[in-house]
């Protein structure tokens, strides 16, 4: 290793060479790093389940553009809307079809477990093609049985004996609310930070559970084009803005409406500003714990530097020196904080059933992160030879 | 300004002053030094603690600004040269500390080397065979990947040696380096170093108090209170 990074350097590596020598303070600082890189990797990986699993339901629907009232911020506090909209809509051209979805949550104590469940219930017209997965679509056409629902799978907490029922009998009966509902069917989405599960039901088993819902206001108008592509669903959403009175509705295509969801959950929810608060702390105390390191590595190799500087090196040897040092920690401690988060991560996917995923970019990210983590703590720490005259120094 | 041919002289001070401090706290330690060094000549300063021996080498050894006065050093003006020119001189020169100074993370040959990568990477060719034939004229031919921890205080400062020597440099200077070594070794140093002088017209700066070393210098330079008082042939002075 000495001798390539000496061809690489075309000096030799005393950085590195200096870090080794130094065993306790290499696992230090090693450590360090890798403790501000899981505490970034965790908080980025929170902030990333809290992203996608927000999303997971819109992943579903068959719409290429979603209609909604015009205060919409999020899907968690969703308001109703006039059902005369999807009239108008209908008149639009390039429009196919609407379908008028209610949303509204429940919180079920299961009498089994008597843990407490917080659904989020979807109500669609039976007859409606409201969904994008044929697993599901092929289940709804069933939900027109009256008081029938289909549960998600992958609900936190879900006791698996219900899932093992519905499969065994083709029928679970639950009691919601003094209301009974009878699970005939299974899909899987996944729960999200706010939710633990789903519920589709028809829209009329829907208005028997939420007696104040009609069907005359609905959450969400799906609307369905006949082009897909994102040229010419653009047309289409301005000319539904332009039709809809400002402030009642407002149309958002479906990606667009992804991003909305994104932006609610990560800039205006208490939990998306502490996992980013997460980050930035991470980032301090890595930027901390190298800072120390290296100054006192410089600290300790004062007599030497200001010899080296004697005999005619320049500044830029010994910026070169601690960057050096720097590089190589973002680079020792990187690897084994990637490996313990993901470690880390698994754990968590399976203690929260949120899902943890580690994107390539995310890994680039926390890399350079930490290379300029490592590289600010260097230069601040050179700063004490910079202007010393070597005879000061001794 | 001094008219003195530089192809003569190493080291001319015309003038020098120097002083610590600020204000009413200011302390001149030098005053008005005139000196000269020629090529190949073994000059030994000597005086008490104090009198502004190692002030006087640090400043014509470009490590210490000059305040007033002025150093030709090799024929160059240090009196005001830029930071730049400075580190250029620097490479031409090679210096004995009192301590060692070596680096504990590199060993003998490494550090030794750093006195050779200074000069950038053509020095560097057969850098191997260079460092180990200095190390062997100090005598550490069998230590060449020893860290300093592992060799005795005579043998790190004959590294500390090796790496001055290792560079060709025009000037070495010394401070105390016979310090921290025993008789023997001591003398085997100083050896090493009028050798130099001899053979190859380095000159050698020395400050020293070892009375036991006078034997091999050309001229012996007397301070006291930042003044020389004395400045003699050698031969002169033993009698």
């Amino acid at each position: 290793m000495t001798g390539l990074l000496t061809r690489l350097l075309g000096r030799l590596p005393i950085g590195w060479l200096q870090l080794f020598h130094n065993k306790t303070r290499l696992f230090a600082a090693v450590g360090g790093v890798m403790f501000a890189n899981i505490l970034i990797f965790m908080q980025l990986g929170f902030l990333g389940a809290l992203r996608e699993t927000s999303v997971l339901a819109h992943r579903t629907w068959n719409a290429d553009i979603v209609i909604v009232s015009s205060d919409f911020q999020s899907l968690r506090t969703v308001n109703s809307l006039p059902r005369s909209r999807m009239h108008q809509a209908l008149q639009i051209e390039g429009v196919k079809d609407v379908v008028p979805v209610y949303f509204s949550t429940i919180n079920w104590t299961d009498p089994g477990t008597n843990q407490i469940i917080n659904f989020r219930a979807m109500g669609v017209p039976a007859a409606s093609a409201a969904f994008l997965d044929t697993s599901i679509q092929e289940q709804v056409r069933k939900l027109s049985e009256p008081l029938t629902a289909l549960v998600d799978v992958e609900t936190r907490q879900l006791d698996p004996k219900i899932v093992e029922t519905i499969k065994s009998k083709g029928i679970c009966e639950i009691e919601v609310k003094g209301r009974k509902m009878h699970l005939t069917g299974t899909f899987s989405q996944g729960a999200s930070i706010d939710i633990d599960g789903t519920l589709i039901m028809s829209d009329q088993t829907f208005f028997e559970h939420f007696p104040s819902r009609s069907s005359g206001t609905p959450s969400l108008i799906f609307v369905q084009c006949e082009s897909a592509g994102p040229d010419s669903l653009q047309p289409i959403v301005e000319a539904l803005n332009r039709v809809f009175p400002e402030t009642d509705v407002k149309a958002y295509t479906k990606d667009e409406s992804v991003v909305v969801e994104h932006k609610f959950q990560t800039k205006q929810t208490p939990v998306g500003f502490v996992f980013s608060f997460g980050v930035v702390i991470g980032f301090i105390v890595g930027l901390v714990i190298v800072y120390q390191v290296l100054t006192t590595d410089v600290q300790d190799h004062l007599a030497e530097y200001a010899t080296f500087k004697a005999i005619g090196y320049r500044q830029k040897f010994f910026s070169g020196i601690i960057l050096e040092e720097a590089l190589s920690l973002a680079a020792l401690g990187f690897v084994p904080g990637m490996i313990v988060s993901l470690a880390l991560y698994h754990l968590a996917e399976t203690k929260t059933a949120l899902p943890m995923e580690m994107p390539w970019s995310r890994l680039v990210l926390v890399f350079i992160l930490t290379v300029a983590m490592c590289a600010g703590s260097g230069m601040v720490a050179t700063k004490k030879l910079s202007h010393a005259q070597p005879a000061d120094l001794f | 300004m001094p008219k003195k041919s530089s192809n003569e002289f190493s080291l001319v001070t015309s003038g020098l002053c120097h002083s610590f401090g600020k204000g009413a706290a200011t302390l001149e330690v030098l005053h008005d030094i005139d000196f000269t060094m020629r090529r190949g000549e073994l000059v030994i300063l000597m005086g008490p603690s104090g009198s502004g021996k190692t002030t006087l080498l640090t400043l014509v050894a470009c490590l210490r600004r000059i305040q007033k006065g002025h150093v030709q050093l090799l024929g160059q003006e240090l009196s005001g040269a830029s930071e730049k020119i400075l580190t250029r001189m620097r490479q031409r020169l090679g210096f004995i500390f009192q301590a060692h100074n070596l680096h504990s993370s590199l060993t003998s040959i490494q550090n030794v080397r750093m006195g050779l990568e200074v000069h950038g990477p053509d020095a560097l060719r057969n850098w191997q065979k260079t460092c180990g034939r200095v190390l062997e004229l100090v005598g550490l031919g069998d230590r060449l990947d020893y860290f300093p921890a592992q060799l005795s205080g005579g043998q790190k400062q004959r590294v500390a040696v090796a790496r001055a020597l290792v560079g060709c440099p025009d000037i070495i200077f010394a401070d105390e380096p016979t310090a921290a070594l025993d008789m023997v070794t001591g003398r085997q140093v100083v050896e090493l170093l009028r050798k130099l002088a001899d053979q190859r017209g380095t000159s050698i700066f020395m400050v020293t108090h070892d009375h036991r070393i006078l034997e091999y210098a050309d001229r012996i330079v007397k301070m006291e209170d930042g003044r020389i008082i004395e400045d003699s042939s050698a031969k002169i002075l033993m009698k």
